[in-house]
């Protein structure tokens, strides 16, 4: 209903402009212009009568409508011209670029900062460890050493002290060896029979 | 920017190496703990296991600063060796020190029984003259059962008095586990 009532609104503001400009007739101006204030008459009496019967109606004058369009086209006009004529400069753009990457490369670096970091750290810490395996010693509470005699040589220290007693110990008998069985004689054999 | 992130870097690498060493320089002031073969002490965090070339060594800790670089052994070190009882206790410790300083190369210092714990012991404190290099042993004899445990501490004779305080971080905390 608001759609054919704007259409009337707007062959009425069409008519007017018609007539200025002399392209249409009295008598016809006057008769489309009686035809459509009938119409629209009409659809205000329909809209008074969905009003009084609880419905709900756009309550908004023409002029309202009016007005949004015309801020509409004036929007729709400064885009475009923001379009044609400003333009975002090339650095803009590159620098943008750039911090994009520079936040990559910061996110990276800190990575790897921290494991290069916690690397020397941990190898820090390791470094006393590590000389475990290369520390001898050659001390010792029984210390054995040998001393060159005119006549023997002699080794001193309890570790021959400990060889020797196994050394002494007595050897176990050999067992004795089963004798071998005589062997019987042969009988000789009579010859003369 | 390059430069900002480039400060941030080499702080953030500095900040964790730092924590590194502070955690290292820290664990330097307590002591290790070892524990095997039914024997338990505690020596220097700065002092390392080493790996001992004589006969009847449990284990030989040692500070791994006092290295001689031709001979390659350090030369502040503590060495715990085990033996078999024989006969006698007093028998085998003077038998061992007789055939000891029999050499021309080993003096006496001096000997006495001491108490470590509830443990008593002998102890024998000696110097020997190898190639012109002076060296002190201290050697603590402790008899448990049918076992001689020793405990040698050794260090250049110059340097025996400064190392006196980490012999007896392992002689006193030196116990027998049942």
């Amino acid at each position: 209903m608001i759609k054919k009532r704007n259409e009337l609104l707007r062959r009425l503001k069409e008519l007017e402009r018609d007539r200025q400009e002399g392209k249409i007739s009295k008598n016809r101006y006057n008769k489309l212009k009686r035809d459509y204030e009938r119409e629209l008459e009409a659809i205000k009496v329909a809209e008074k009568i969905k009003r009084m019967q609880g419905r709900s109606t756009s309550e908004k004058p023409l002029d309202h409508w009016i007005e949004k369009a015309k801020e509409e086209d004036e929007n729709r006009e400064k885009e475009e011209l923001v379009k044609k004529y400003v333009k975002e400069p090339a650095h803009m753009k590159k620098t943008e670029k750039s911090r994009k990457a520079l936040k990559v490369i910061g996110v990276v670096l800190l990575a790897l900062a921290f494991f290069i970091g916690s690397g020397f750290g941990f190898y820090l810490l390791n470094l006393g460890s590590k000389q475990t395996d290369n520390v001898l010693v050659n001390e010792s509470a029984f210390p054995t050493f040998t001393i060159n005699n005119t006549t023997s040589n002699y080794t001193y220290g309890t570790p021959s002290y400990y060889n020797t007693s196994k050394s002494n110990e007595p050897t176990p008998p050999t067992t004795p060896t089963t004798p071998t069985t005589p062997t019987t004689p042969t009988t000789p054999t009579n010859s003369s029979g | 920017m390059k430069k900002c992130l480039a400060i941030i870097l080499i702080v953030f690498m500095a900040m964790v190496s730092v924590t590194g060493c502070i955690f290292q320089s820290s664990g330097e002031n307590e002591n290790k703990r070892f524990a095997g073969d039914n024997i338990t002490f505690e020596y220097p965090a700065s002092w390392v296991i080493a790996k001992s070339q004589a006969n009847d060594t449990i284990v030989a800790v040692a500070d791994p600063k006092s290295v001689n670089p031709q001979t390659g052994y350090a030369q502040t070190l503590v060495v715990i060796q085990k033996r078999g009882l024989e006969s006698d206790f007093y028998y085998m410790y003077n038998q061992n020190y007789a055939t000891l300083f029999n050499n021309s190369n080993y003096r006496r210092v001096s000997e006495g029984n001491i108490t470590i714990g509830s443990l008593n012991a002998l102890e024998n404190t000696y110097i020997v003259t190898e190639n012109g290099v002076k060296k002190k042993h201290r050697a603590i004899w402790i008899r448990r059962g049918y076992e001689v445990y020793v405990i040698l501490c050794s260090a250049l004779d110059s340097e025996f008095e400064k190392e006196r305080a980490n012999f007896d971080i392992i002689i006193n905390s030196f116990k027998f586990i049942e």
